[in-house]
């Protein structure tokens, strides 16, 4: 179980988000949605013990993630930040390796999870390749598979934690993905927690949304049907949201109308 | 070309250049001599010329590895130890023990000792004016800054100094080995453990080149892993000042060649820039030596004219976003 009880943070002085409130399932996806500047990745640094509480507090799975080890957190946590500005020419198969830095374990036990995960998000072609010689698209994919490899055979209860994974990736390998991590929390006992733009397919993603209003806070919590409204988005993006829906009642997705 | 196969062919141009470096010179020496013990052959060799190579490869080595790992950890291609004033830092208070010390000549550890709380201490200033240290431009200007006050300061000491009492501003700011004996190299050793100790850390410096953060993220705590690199490269760097005075762009030069020529993951990068590091200074200080035979050009000049030129290409490229 993952827990916010009157989680709030204050920056510099600055109150970055009011008091949330969550009671997370394991094995759930949960996606964090607002508008730019909400706090959705100050929510993933609470959740992954970077900062710590201004007050209340969070639990994951009973444990308060600032107060665990570097070390502790490192086997039960990963986060796929904002893309590191990188400088030196690592190969793309380097970088997907030291997702594996954690572990006491064999190089060719690091090397059959990379190339598994590395085949799995269609990044054969990469291998070999500087990072520095890659787009945009391509490095983001090459930063999910480090975080991928790192909970790839998770033995206890996990966190996956990603900011925006999906931003920078084109059409198709948005859905390889999120067939992979769907395929991953089907298999492992992980929680997944996404802060996510891209409404598109959250409803069929997502077990669980998280809304934050522009002025960090908590606007509701609850399942995509209950969260995903026209009027709940169109209240926390300040224009107006339309929903759009297949001929067999299923969410196609969300378009905004700026009239 | 094979990681292994490099490697052995590195080692032969090494083994190589000793030869060269200890069977050439000023003076000439007869091959057939330089076994017979008495012989000025041997003199020459065992006391003046195999010191001198095997220190120009310690500290070359000493020096590449302490410019990479500083690059590893500022996550900066263009951090050098003596651009960042760590050099500057271990001169300044080379000298100013060299003036205060009442045994000037013995206390080679107190020298070592001192410039390396110098290089410290400097890194520290640079740090502090700079900010952010993965900040390129404001790391380099702060360090060029915090190299102008040493070595003004350096000058100022060398001006005050009774005469023969502080060795020249030259030999501060432009290194030579002219004066090297066996004893250097016994001070030099102390390098030796805390080089095993740079290359054991080369798993970290790899995750510490993905920012702070992510390096938390797996497990590392990175303010605590750079302080301790930090210390590691401003030890090896004080040494070297030390016993011959600044050597610029070594540290820069070659981890800068490793990469291109073999990549990026420490593990590879660090003991290579070892190897180039004692090839590049035991051949500058040969080049040094013979340029002009009998006189001698301070090893600096010659590291500098060679490395300056480089890292004025790599800032060109590096403002138009080109890493490598």
């Amino acid at each position: 179980m993952i827990e916010l009880m009157n989680a709030s943070l204050t920056r510099e002085g600055r109150p970055v988000l009011s008091p949330m409130n969550m009671q997370l399932a394991a094995g759930q996806h949960l996606a964090v949605l607002g508008p730019n500047g909400a706090g959705k990745s100050s929510l993933l640094r609470l959740l992954s013990g970077d900062h710590a509480c201004s007050g209340g507090w969070v639990s994951v799975f009973g444990d308060n993630p600032a107060k665990m080890s570097l070390r502790e957190k490192a086997l039960r946590i990963a986060m796929l930040g904002q893309k590191p500005d990188l400088r030196f020419p690592f190969k793309v198969e380097e970088i997907v390796a030291l997702g594996r830095y954690p572990f006491a374990e064999s190089p060719r036990r690091t090397n059959s999870i990379v190339l598994e995960v590395i085949e799995a998000l269609e990044l054969d072609l990469l291998i070999g390749r500087s990072i520095l010689s890659l787009s945009g698209g391509e490095q983001q994919r090459v930063h999910l598979a480090k975080t991928l490899v790192q909970v790839w055979d998770l033995q206890q209860p996990g966190l996956l934690l990603l900011d925006e994974p999906f931003a920078a990736l084109d059409i198709a390998h948005q859905v390889s993905a999120r067939r992979l991590l769907e395929e991953m929390r089907s298999r492992l006992p992980m929680t997944v927690i996404s802060v996510v733009h891209d409404l598109h397919g959250a409803t069929a993603d997502f077990d669980q949304v998280l809304m934050i209003s522009k002025q960090g806070q908590q606007i509701g919590f609850g399942s995509p049907l209950e969260m995903l409204t026209e009027e709940q988005l169109s209240r926390i993006y300040g224009v107006g949201v339309r929903t759009l829906y297949f001929e067999d009642g299923q969410v196609a997705g969300h378009s905004a109308n700026s009239s | 070309m094979k990681i292994s196969m490099l490697a052995m062919v590195l080692i032969l141009i090494w083994l190589a250049l000793m030869s060269v470096a200890i069977a050439t010179g000023a003076s000439s020496v007869l091959i057939q001599e330089m076994l017979l013990t008495g012989s000025t052959s041997h003199q020459i060799v065992a006391e003046i010329r195999l010191p001198r190579a095997l220190l120009a490869s310690l500290l070359g080595a000493g020096l590449a590895l302490a410019g990479a790992s500083i690059q590893g950890v500022f996550r900066n291609p263009l951090a050098d130890p003596a651009l960042i004033g760590i050099s500057g830092g271990a001169a300044l208070f080379a000298a100013g023990y060299l003036l205060i010390s009442s045994q000037p000549d013995a206390a080679m550890l107190g020298l070592s000792g001192s410039a390396m709380l110098g290089g410290l201490l400097a890194t520290g200033l640079v740090l502090l004016v700079g900010g952010r240290q993965s900040d390129i431009a404001t790391l380099l200007l702060a360090g060029i800054a915090i190299n102008a006050i040493c070595l003004a300061g350096v000058g100022l000491l060398s001006f005050l100094a009774p005469e023969q009492r502080l060795r020249s501003v030259s030999f501060w700011a432009l290194g030579s080995f002219n004066h090297v004996g066996w004893s250097d190299v016994l001070m030099a050793l102390i390098i030796i453990p805390v080089m095993l100790r740079l290359l054991r850390l080369a798993a970290v410096l790899d995750v510490l080149t993905l920012g702070d953060a992510e390096a938390g993220h797996l497990g590392i705590n990175a303010k605590r892993k750079r302080l301790e690199v930090i210390v590691w490269a401003a030890l090896i760097t004080g040494v070297s000042v030390s016993l011959v005075g600044i050597i610029a762009f070594v540290g820069l030069i070659v981890p800068h060649w490793v990469r291109m020529t073999i990549g990026a993951k420490h593990v590879l990068v660090l003991p290579f820039s070892m190897l180039g590091g004692a090839l590049l200074l035991l051949a500058a200080d040969w080049f040094s030596r013979w340029l002009l035979a009998p006189l001698e050009l301070p090893v600096g000049i010659v590291t500098t004219l060679l490395g300056a030129p480089i890292f004025v290409i790599l800032v060109a490229r590096w403002s138009r976003g080109v890493w490598l």
